[in-house]
């Protein structure tokens, strides 16, 4: 895989483009060079029988004139020319053609070879005669190598004109075939040119135009976009990789900002519910403190009254002033709002008691109560209100037969407290508004205790749970029962039990 | 992309097609400047044709022994090859020995000549075939030319065919250059065949004329006057060669004769057999002036194989007229 992408990167690919249009610039220039060294070889050899045929007539030329100067003065030195001009045009003679063919100027050349080598033996006849003093001999010798030194002559001339013909069509041909070569070049460098052109433009194209989108793309995100869609990039070099990883980054930030909302929701919501949770309580106490200006004062004075009252032997009233003294002081304890099942149950008792000495007896209240689980904590000023309402509500005009009955229940997760009068009961619609905290159900002007929707609340947002209060009444005068469900398995059940309990220990 | 990839293949089929299109054009060229260096056939001999006519039957002649001389490897060229500037008889048989010649095929017009310029040859011991005309005298290996005196008959009986009226004025025109022992001997046979055969009653003027038909311009300006002065105008005219023939063909035309003269010609050139069906000229003597070539090179051929040939090989000829002309125009 890593070698998959390394053969891929960007830099191979420049390198292999480059290398490719080199080796094809390079290629062209030595085909094209090759060509026209040719051409031009074959344009310095065009002319070149033209010289040989210079070189034989000159040859020739001294041959005879040696020759003659032999026969003019019979020199050594004029015969020693003429032996090495003989020699030297023997030799040029060589490279003429012997053969008939079918040829012109190979024909004309085979003619003047032959003619030559007559001539030659003529010359020889002739000097031979003249060294042997046969003037008859070697004057005719002499005319009829002369003779068949201007037929040569001819000869050499007609040939090097025929030559001279034929290489100028050539030299015009090779001329045209370098012109069109010339052509033929610029046309073939402009296509490569072209090609490589191409070849740059679509590995810049490869290159930048991913490149291009990732930036875009970059700059959506930049000016806070996130939902922008990530170029895909399929090529398998370093911008595919960026691509990818930007690709992945991206998802990441989207991810943690995702994470973050929810729990800056999630923790909003908590405060909420804690300042909901907080003004309810306030709300609750602030009802308390309205209702009873200065408890501490007022359940201190009263726990004086009952000290007076021991004194001087009025037990009931004694105890009455303790009840009251109690109550009070739960009330003013429970400032925090945490409290334990059993303080609740005590409180109520001593809220009942107080009630029967007001309404001189007549409440019966009964209990029926879990042991097990009176130290479950709860959120204080619960019960309470659901037994005043009772009072107020259901048995308040029928205090001779009224029955207010409090159960605590153990259930498998919830302890299930229950508090039932056979009072006047409750409506349909009754029900519901103080479900739907639409009616305050226990307000009234002279009630001092906490409505029922107030309870309700609390415990939603002590439990952060709902469905754990609940109103059952069969209508008018079937009485009324008000159920509350605690947890027992509550995150915050626990931790304010366990808390509870070491400080009821500590205490 | 893929728009892109087919273009820059195209773009390379196209450079290749273009390096390949131009290297062939240069190897192409480059081979053709070559190839005027090279040759297809080597020969293993050489026959030189030394000749001092170029007409149209001596061309055909030599073009038939080329052609009978490629097909047993041998070289015919013309003496004259070295065309400037124009060389005598003499000095081209000086020529035809000096270039070392296997052979020499000899066709001069003048039989005259050919006495003289046999020696050149037989001096390097060169074999020389003569044709059309003969020097029996000389050394040459063999003759291959027409019977003259066949000739004679065949051109008396054509006169004999012409004569229509009480009076006949016969012109012969006869070649300076060819007035020889052969022509004498055509003109006494064919003197003899009209004496014999001409019917009683009818009388004949035979006169002959000579023209130079080698000179320039010189038979056509002879054959003019004949035809211009009408006093002059013979009722049959002979040519004994075929530069006058086809000069007499163009005079009649030219002078609105034809019919009045009755031409009888030699050689069956195209012109002179295309004037046949038209009654321009009566009969022309057909020479197979090809068959000629080609013996001239097989007596040589033959010499040279098997040291002696036969002296002497008559050529066929006919005589060509209204009746027959289509076998041969054809």
């Amino acid at each position: 895989m890593q070698d998959e992408k390394k053969s891929n990167s960007i830099q191979n690919r420049l390198i292999g483009i480059m290398v490719l249009m080199l080796a094809a610039t390079l290629l062209t220039n030595l085909f094209i060079n090759r060509r026209i060294n040719t051409m031009v070889r074959q344009i310095d050899s065009v002319f070149a029988s033209n010289v040989s045929m210079d070189e034989l007539s000159g040859m020739i030329e001294l041959v005879n004139s040696s020759m003659f100067d032999y026969l003019n003065t019979k020199s050594s030195a004029a015969l020693e020319n003429y032996y090495r001009y003989e020699q030297d045009f023997k030799d040029l003679l060589e490279d003429l053609n012997d053969k008939p063919v079918d040829n012109e100027a190979l024909n004309l050349e085979k003619n003047i070879r032959r003619m030559s080598e007559s001539y030659l033996e003529k010359t020889e006849s002739t000097i031979q005669a003249k060294r042997g003093r046969n003037v008859e001999r070697y004057r005719q010798y002499y005319e009829e190598a002369s003779e068949l030194f201007s037929f040569i002559n001819y000869g050499i001339y007609e040939l090097d004109s025929l030559y001279f013909r034929n290489n100028s069509a050539n030299y015009e041909k090779l001329l045209r075939v370098m012109g069109f070569l010339e052509r033929g070049s610029v046309l073939i460098s402009l296509a490569v040119f072209g090609v490589c052109l191409i070849l740059v433009n679509m590995m810049i194209r490869t290159i930048v135009g991913p490149l291009k989108k990732l930036s875009d793309t970059a700059l959506e995100v930049a000016s806070g976009n996130l939902d922008v869609a990530v170029p895909s990039v399929e090529s398998r070099d370093e911008i595919g990789i960026v691509a990818s990883a930007f690709s992945a980054m991206l998802k990441s930030i989207r991810e943690y900002i995702a994470q973050v909302r929810e729990s800056t929701l999630k923790e909003a919501r908590m405060k909420e519910q804690e300042l909901e949770l907080e003004a309810h309580l306030k709300e609750a106490q602030l009802q308390f403190l309205q209702a009873q200006i200065n408890p501490h004062f007022l359940f201190n004075s009263l726990n004086a009254g009952a000290q007076l009252a021991m004194l001087e032997d009025a037990e009931s009233t004694g105890t009455y002033l303790e009840k009251m003294a109690d109550f009070f002081r739960y009330n003013v304890k429970k400032n925090n709002g945490v409290s334990t099942l059993r303080e609740e149950i005590e409180s109520i008792d001593s809220y009942i008691y107080v009630l029967n000495v007001r309404f001189a007896g007549d409440i019966t209240y009964e209990k029926q109560v879990d042991e097990s689980v009176s130290g479950l904590a709860m959120p204080g000023l619960i019960l309470q209100p659901l037994v005043e309402n009772a009072v107020t509500h259901g048995i308040r005009n029928r205090l001779d037969d009224g029955i207010i009955t409090l159960t605590v229940l153990k259930e498998e997760a919830y302890v299930r407290v229950t508090v039932r009068d056979n009072g006047e009961g409750m409506t349909k619609e009754q029900i519901q508004a103080v479900m739907e905290d639409r009616m305050n159900a226990v307000r009234t002007s002279d009630s001092p205790g906490i409505g029922l929707s107030n309870v309700k609340n609390r415990l939603t947002l002590y439990y952060s749970e709902e469905g754990l209060f609940s109103i059952q009444s069969d209508g008018k005068d079937c009485g009324t029962e008000v159920t509350v469900l605690l947890p027992l398995k509550n995150r915050r059940n626990v931790k304010e039990t366990e808390e509870y309990v070491s400080d009821s220990d500590r205490r | 992309m893929k728009k892109l990839i087919a273009l820059v293949t195209i773009f390379v089929a196209v450079i290749l097609a273009s390096m390949a299109a131009v290297w062939l054009y240069c190897e192409k060229s480059l081979t053709e400047v070559r190839s005027q260096q090279e040759f297809t056939d080597v020969y293993n001999s050489l026959y030189v044709f030394v000749s001092d006519d170029d007409s149209v039957q001596t061309e055909s002649l030599f073009d038939a022994a080329v052609r009978a001389g490629k097909e047993t490897g041998v070289k015919v060229e013309r003496s004259s090859m070295l065309t400037y500037p124009e060389f005598t008889m003499q000095e081209k048989m000086t020529i035809a020995v000096a270039e070392k010649a296997d052979g020499i095929i000899l066709c001069s017009r003048n039989s005259g000549d050919i006495a003289s310029l046999v020696p050149y040859a037989e001096a390097a011991k060169i074999p020389v075939v003569t044709v059309l005309s003969d020097d029996s005298e000389t050394s040459r290996i063999s003759f291959i030319g027409l019977n003259s005196y066949e000739v004679g008959a065949a051109y008396g009986e054509q006169i004999l065919a012409a004569l229509k009226k009480d009076k006949n004025r016969i012109l012969v025109l006869m070649n300076t250059d060819t007035e020889t022992v052969q022509s004498s001997l055509i003109y006494s046979t064919m003197l003899q065949v009209i004496e014999r055969g001409k019917t009683p009653g009818v009388s004949s003027r035979i006169s002959v004329q000579s023209v130079n038909s080698a000179g320039a311009f010189e038979a056509e300006e002879a054959i003019r006057d004949i035809f211009v002065k009408s006093e002059e105008t013979p009722d049959i005219l002979v040519c004994l060669d075929a530069v006058t023939t086809e000069c007499a063909i163009q005079a009649a035309t030219d002078y609105n004769r034809v019919g009045e003269v009755s031409i009888i010609g030699y050689y069956a050139s195209k012109e002179t057999l295309d004037a046949i069906p038209k009654g321009i000229i009566q009969a022309t003597l057909a020479v197979d002036a090809e068959k000629i070539g080609t013996m001239a090179c097989e007596a040589l051929n033959e010499y040279l194989e098997l040291g002696y040939v036969s002296n002497y090989f008559p050529a066929d000829f006919q005589m060509v007229t209204a009746e027959n002309v289509k076998r041969y125009a054809g």
